[in-house]
């Protein structure tokens, strides 16, 4: 491995990376501009060693719109560096049973309103082959204009495949928020509190779009998991096998893994009219491991019942758990 | 904010994976992933067996480049052990080159002994403790390039506009935002304050 000439220095080389990094971040960046860069990236693992490792960082500081606090654009940056309450509230992606009908609500003349009822589950596919996967209690509209396609997430969830066209980026809005496809599979939540985005594959860019809201933004990477309020976004990594679980729902199962009783039963209430209700609170911290079917909630209270020594009284259609 | 903004970058390494024997793609997930969050590890090993600590850098990137080199031949099985000889070869090259000492006495140098079994930090570890690196990044940076390089990366503006909203000459933002993406990546991975001339600032 002795090389004749001399190994570069580093400075030059980290400059020229650092401008063709602050380039391929510009809005005139266009396919040739691309093939320039590669060509240069080509030329020596030296460039490829120095530019890979600054775009590295550069990707990671999206991070950054985490910590974004309230404020004007242009206002005092100090306050960016509050820490945010940082913990992803599980993100109990849950999901639904096959076989209910979803039924078509109305159609406005170019936007089509699809929904599912709890315990729904139901698949669509676009002409251009991306498939939207509706979960539970679900509402979304689709335009029928392919050349912009879009989807507004009216309530609850979504899972996304979508065929990328760098020419007309996938976007669902939902809410406050917008997401947009690079070339993506996700999930989006809408929850009481906000809203919640998991990537699986690709990339995908989430933008607050709410009136009278600070403006935030960040891109996200496969296995990351963005929550976004009002308020506060910010972005949380989970392992692909988490991710995965999260994803149960379009089996038809929810997988509990040192979940807590509360969660779980939250869970349960998601796909039955039907519900648990927790009448003691000391129990809602225990925990629950296991897999159970969406619909399973007997099974479900009956174990509760045998591994925990709880109470089970029915109440109307709901059932009451109690030490 | 960057709507229109195009994935060209994993095309377009995709399309040249079959120049080599590992497709370019995973080289660079590998190196982001796996070799990265070694750095910290990796500069405090060059900072004790330089001769001459202004040239840290120049190793480090000598030792990244040979890495992927090889590493575009075939994956190493181990990126910790591999990482370290790497980079103990680098340091007797120079040695060697530079004529200073007989290959013998470098072999009896401290860097015979590689931190391959170090505690480095964990990938969930290092995860964990990006946005903490972040944070330090920034408090790091003087005012004007912390404000510039978040006006580039999170508000997503154009050289031009952050030239205008900060009242100074577009190249000098592009300046601020290159120094902060340096100080940002030496923080992230190599755990290094970079105040203090390192990158120039002012």
């Amino acid at each position: 491995m002795t090389s004749p000439e001399l190994p570069p220095t580093a400075k030059p080389i980290r400059e020229q990376a650092a401008a063709w990094l602050l380039r391929a971040n510009a809005p005139e960046w266009n396919a040739q501009s691309q093939q320039q860069l590669d060509a240069w990236l080509a030329a020596s693992e030296f460039h490829r060693a120095s530019y890979w490792r600054l775009e590295a960082a550069w990707a990671e500081a999206s991070r950054l719109a985490a910590l974004r606090p309230l404020k004007r654009p242009g206002g005092s940056l100090r306050r960016l560096l509050n820490p945010v309450g940082w913990k992803v509230v599980a993100a109990s992606l849950l999901f639904a049973v096959a076989g209910m009908a979803l039924y078509q609500v109305s159609s406005p003349p170019d936007v089509r309103e699809y929904a599912t009822p709890i315990g729904g589950h139901r698949t669509l596919t676009l002409p251009d082959g991306t498939v939207i996967e509706l979960n539970t209690d679900t509402v979304i509209r689709i335009t029928n204009d392919l050349r912009k396609p879009k989807v507004w997430l009216t309530k609850g969830e979504a899972y996304f495949q979508v065929v990328h066209n760098p020419q007309r980026p996938f976007i669902v809005y939902a809410g406050d928020h917008k997401v947009t496809d690079l070339g993506t599979k996700f999930v989006v939540h809408r929850t009481e509190k906000g809203l919640e985005v998991a990537l699986f594959e690709g990339r995908a860019q989430l933008d607050s779009i709410g009136r009278d809201m600070p403006q935030r933004s960040t891109e996200l990477s496969p296995g990351e998991i963005a929550i976004a309020t009002r308020d506060s976004m910010s972005v949380t990594k989970k392992s692909m096998q988490k991710l995965a679980n999260e994803l149960s729902w379009r089996k038809g199962l929810l997988i509990f893994d040192g979940t807590t009783l509360a969660d779980a039963v939250a869970d349960f209430n998601r796909y039955n009219v039907e519900k648990i209700v927790i009448r003691d609170p000391s129990i809602m911290q225990m925990r629950v491991n296991g897999t159970f079917p969406v619909h399973a909630k007997q099974e479900f209270v009956d174990v509760a019942q045998a591994v925990f020594g709880l109470r089970v009284e029915s109440q109307g259609d709901n059932t009451l758990i109690s030490r | 904010m960057n709507d229109e903004k195009p994935s060209w970058n994993n095309e377009s390494v995709n399309a040249r994976a079959e120049d080599t024997a590992v497709p370019w793609a995973e080289v660079k997930a590998w190196f982001v992933r796996d070799v990265l969050p070694l750095e910290a590890t990796l500069m405090r090993f060059l900072q004790r067996n330089c001769r001459n600590p202004s040239d840290v850098e120049d190793v480090r990137q000598e030792v990244y480049a040979n890495l992927l080199r090889a590493a575009e031949k075939a994956f190493p099985e181990r990126t910790k052990p591999f990482l370290f000889s790497t980079a103990r070869n680098v340091l007797i090259d120079r040695l060697r080159r530079d004529n200073v000492i007989p290959i013998e006495v470098a072999a009896d140098l401290d860097l015979s002994v590689v931190p391959s079994d170090e505690p480095g930090p964990e990938r969930s570890v290092f995860a964990r403790e990006t946005l903490r690196r972040l944070q330090l990044a920034l408090n790091d940076l003087p005012p004007r390039y912390r404000e510039a390089l978040i006006l580039k990366r999170i508000e997503g503006l154009s050289l031009q506009e952050i030239s205008h909203r900060m009242g100074i000459p577009e190249q000098v933002v592009s300046n601020y935002v290159r120094r902060g993406v340096f100080v940002l990546a030496d923080q992230l991975y190599g755990e290094q304050s970079a105040v203090g001339g390192e990158h120039d600032l002012t």
